[in-house]
């Protein structure tokens, strides 16, 4: 019995170990932190492995199982994130479905190539600086691909805060990175001349 | 006297609609039209498209608005910088995070844990 439940655990959740630890890597900031939290989580998951469907989104269960330890953790006071209101009246500009940056590199830079000129740590530290609700909303679309539903279910909320933490979670991400480029110089003021 | 008129008379008739004549059926784009008279921020269209451009890039459009969202985005030039905008923005974060691999003897430790659990 035992052996079987260790070998349909390590054939239907082990495989899903580099997900996690990125996951969690995104979750806590650091490589050592993120290795803890996925063997924590593993380690939970195992011990309820009779409550997992089989033949459900394995790696949705394990990534629950991943932020609430996570969270957990923080509460302990780990990681000091911001708090955000997301009851807070949506201010007229900063929600307009027309990205303010468009109208900022229209001259330069209209189709965003900037962004591919970031060097990776600086984008590592763009994503870790977001408030905890909108970096995960923001991995688990962005670079995991989970679906809105799947999103909503993972972290226990409605489709349209899914949606409007996605929305703010990217462009606050945007708005940093772009800040970034023009400070470095990445992103030149003055328009291009040479059409 | 022809009994079909010709696409010049839609044309204008388009243009004297402007951006509402395309907001509910009938749209008749075609690749390389140029119908940027209607594509401005102010229009309908690109107004309806450009605030479900997550949903589309997302996966997530649904409904009637799924085929006539996809095929303005496809063939607007005017919403095309900003599609490009954000996919280059996405493509961004996948290549900074692409390398992060847990390091190799984890998966080993996790196995040995699991076997003492
Ligand atoms: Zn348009």
């Amino acid at each position: 019995m035992d052996a079987d439940k260790r070998a349909s655990f390590e054939r239907e959740a082990l495989p899903h170990m580099d997900a996690v630890y990125r996951f969690a890597l995104r979750l806590t900031g650091s490589a050592d932190q993120a290795q803890d939290l996925v063997q924590d989580t593993f380690l939970r998951a195992f011990r309820s492995w009779d409550q997992y469907t089989p033949g459900t989104q394995c790696k949705s269960w394990l990534f629950t199982i991943c932020r609430n330890l996570y969270l957990r953790q923080r509460e302990r006071g780990q990681r000091h994130d911001e708090i955000v209101d997301e009851n807070a009246p949506r201010d007229q500009g900063s929600e307009s479905p027309v990205n303010p940056l468009w109208s900022a590199v229209e001259g330069t830079d209209p189709e965003g190539e900037f962004f591919a000129s970031i060097v990776d740590a600086e984008v590592l530290k763009a994503i870790d600086a977001l408030p905890e609700e909108y970096r995960t909303a923001v991995v688990l679309s962005d670079l995991e691909g989970m679906s809105y539903d799947e999103i909503a279910a993972l972290v226990d909320v409605p489709v349209g805060t899914v949606k409007s933490r996605l929305f703010r979670g990217r462009r606050r991400l945007q708005q940093a990175l772009y800040e970034y480029a023009v400070e470095t110089g990445v992103l030149g003021a003055s328009p291009r001349t040479d059409e | 006297m022809s009994r079909k008129p010709d696409m010049g008379f839609f044309h204008r008739l388009k243009r004297m609609f402007g951006g509402k004549a395309s907001s509910g059926h009938g749209h008749d784009h075609t690749p390389g039209h140029d119908c940027g008279h209607e594509h401005e921020h102010g229009s309908t269209a690109c107004q309806e498209a450009v605030s479900l451009l997550y949903d589309y890039l997302d996966g997530e459009l649904r409904g009637v608005s799924e085929e006539r969202v996809k095929a303005h985005f496809e063939l607007c030039r005017m919403c095309h910088p900003h599609v490009r905008f954000e996919e280059s923005f996405r493509a961004a974060l996948k290549r900074a995070t692409a390398g992060e691999a847990p390091p190799p003897e984890l998966k080993d430790h996790l196995l040995d844990l699991l076997k003492e659990a």
